[in-house]
């Protein structure tokens, strides 16, 4: 769609942008603070753009992400403490048990349309959460994993504020990049003609079950890495962290970002992280804004952000032609 | 023996809330493809409009009850009429969206009006009876008794009130049943608002037996949505048996084994019913 020359213009100020950020915030007086929020606007940016490929690119909505990040998270910080894994290695296996447990999962599920589908995956993040509160042997029940240890990679400490940072918008800007070039390839336009008729889709020869499951599985596979590199930044988990609150506030991020574009997910995240700093004078209230907010960008602007800009700059190049 | 059958009418009771609370998401989801994720939450400002009356008004449960039904009748209206009808043209993915947004508004509405600590809903009928060696409080008798009676009531309502039809009209072909003179957007208003009052009362009658909190309807909604699918999409008759059923099977799951995995059951027993038999045990394929 985009121009070769104008995508590598777009990723390299990507890039650059991921890059000076950090340099720019850190010596600032809240300096650790801002930090912080861009580490878990980048998780959120991974994984929000995972399900924006199921959501919004495909059209099967999950409501059980939230557990998919969690199994990212439990798998690598107990393999780096019980089985001694390196970092890394337990980072791309906790990628590799979410995608896998969505593949096992998708696979009976996607058979069921629209809100089954849901409600399924919904089911299955209960009880993700109920494995993680009651194997206590395992997984440390209500209390957690705690004392996990940060990541290191390549010798590389990775536990200080900066170098987390740059791990995190690194693998966010690699996690935008994948989804851009699955939904320009052939993969995408199945996807998008799964998500705009099913039965059409079909007739046409796409494997629409497989490549449902494979928009599932790679969507579950970032909530996975995002659940990792969480567990290593933040080295305490518990099962409170993986709630059904959680995928609710992931579609939030998608719906408003803009479904079914490549930057949604970017612009959700940061609206809805930043959303609570601008807010807290009026703290309690912020759940009930965000409710609100969320009901009416779907009825008054169900494209969402990104959305809007993509038909402003039609609207625009179309009248400069 | 005397367990089994203990832990069978304690199944009952809980079941007759989730019956009556599938009822009503069976009434908006399967027939008139309203999607809403907040009908527990409908459930949840029933049992504390109930408390409200019996605390601070009357002191009359019984009141309460009726007042409940009302008050949440009229709010499913007002609820339908501001977020659901601008969507019924739209995808359905927008629809479950609205009401995702809808279960954190009502939660956070109910925190910010009755506190997130837990209440207590006091009906008066404490007063245990005993049939031989089984045990059971007037509380739960009450709940058993009262929605029996209410999912007769609807499944009357259905069959013959007129509106009733024009339901089961419109959900067979909505283009048929305007041709024949019958308003879609004002019987998918009285639906709304006869589900919403189903939930309600689901509320009132569980409620007492449990705390009252602004997230009790979260799980209730998402038991229900189990039930209508395993007894099949659009079967009022499987959700009655799935929502009697699911009670009794959570009940006797919790008296003989595990109780931590009690939750699990239902999601369970959906997921292995979705593998085998996709349509539901009640629906046609």
């Amino acid at each position: 769609m985009m121009a070769k020359n104008q995508r590598l213009a777009t990723y390299i100020t990507c890039a650059v942008v991921a890059i000076v950020l950090p340099l720019v915030l850190s010596p600032l007086k809240a300096g650790n603070f801002y930090l912080h929020i861009l580490i878990i606007i980048s998780l959120f940016t991974m994984m929000a753009s995972g399900l924006n490929l199921l959501l919004g690119f495909t059209g099967q909505a999950s409501i059980g992400h939230g557990a998919f990040y969690g199994i990212g998270a439990y798998t690598s910080a107990l393999l780096v403490m019980d089985a001694n894994f390196p970092f890394w290695l337990a980072f791309l296996a906790g990628g590799c048990a979410a995608g896998a447990a969505g593949a096992l999962i998708g696979y009976p599920a996607l058979r069921l349309k629209g809100i089954s589908f849901a409600i399924v995956t919904f089911a299955v993040g209960e009880l993700v959460r109920l494995i993680f509160v009651n194997w206590k042997n395992l997984t440390r029940g209500q209390d957690g994993v705690t004392d996990i240890p940060g990541a290191t990679f390549l010798g590389i400490d990775f536990t200080a504020k900066l170098p987390m940072t740059y791990l995190a918008l690194l693998f966010a800007l690699l996690s935008l990049v994948l989804v851009d070039r699955i939904v320009n390839a052939r993969v995408g336009k199945a996807f998008i003609s799964i998500r705009e008729d099913e039965d059409l889709a079909a007739a046409t020869g796409v494997n629409v079950m497989g490549y449902k499951v494979l928009s599932f599985t790679i969507s579950t596979f970032l909530a996975g890495l995002a659940g990792s590199l969480y567990a290593h930044y933040m080295r305490f988990i518990n099962p409170a962290d993986f709630t059904v609150m959680q995928s609710m506030q992931l579609i939030a991020m998608v719906v408003i970002g803009g479904l079914g574009t490549v930057m949604g997910p970017v612009v959700g995240a940061v609206v809805l992280l930043f959303l609570p700093e601008l807010l807290r004078p009026i703290k309690d209230y912020y759940y009930l804004i965000f409710g609100l907010i969320l009901i009416l960008v779907m009825i008054f602007a169900p494209a969402g952000v990104m959305g809007g800009v993509k038909s402003l700059t039609t609207r625009y190049s179309k009248e400069r032609a | 023996m005397v367990l089994l059958l203990q832990f069978l009418l304690n199944g009952i009771v809980r079941g007759s809330a989730y019956t009556l609370v599938a009822l009503g998401v069976t009434l908006l989801f399967s027939i008139m493809h309203i999607v809403n994720f907040a009908h527990g939450e409908l459930y949840m400002f029933g049992a504390y409009v109930c408390w409200v009356f019996v605390t601070y008004v009357t002191g009359n449960y019984w009141l309460g009850l009726i007042a409940a039904i009302i008050v949440v009748f009229f709010m499913g209206l007002l609820i339908e009429r501001l977020t659901f009808r601008p969507l019924y043209d739209k995808a359905h993915i927008n629809m479950f969206i609205v009401s995702l947004g809808l279960v954190i508004v009502l939660q956070e509405l109910a925190t910010l009006i009755w506190s997130g600590f837990a209440k207590k809903l006091d009906t008066g009928y404490k007063s245990v009876r005993s049939f031989g060696n089984i045990f059971i409080t007037d509380e739960r008798l009450i709940v058993i008794g009262v929605a029996l009676l209410l999912i007769v009531a609807s499944l009357l309502y259905f069959r013959f009130a007129k509106s009733g039809k024009a339901m089961r009209a419109a959900a067979q072909n909505r283009v048929g049943a305007s041709m024949v003179g019958i308003d879609i957007n004002k019987t998918a208003a009285l639906a709304f608002g006869v589900g919403s009052a189903l939930a309600a009362a689901g509320g009132c009658l569980l409620g007492p037996l449990f705390m009252l909190t602004p997230t009790m309807g979260a799980v209730v909604v998402m038991k229900s949505f189990v039930i209508i699918i395993i007894g099949g999409m659009g079967s009022i008759g499987g959700a009655i048996i799935g929502g009697y059923a699911l009670g009794i099977v959570e009940s006797l799951f919790e008296g003989y084994a595990w109780s931590e995995w009690a939750p699990a059951v239902g999601f369970v027993l959906l997921i292995l019913v979705l593998s085998f038999r996709p349509q539901g045990l009640f629906g046609r394929g």
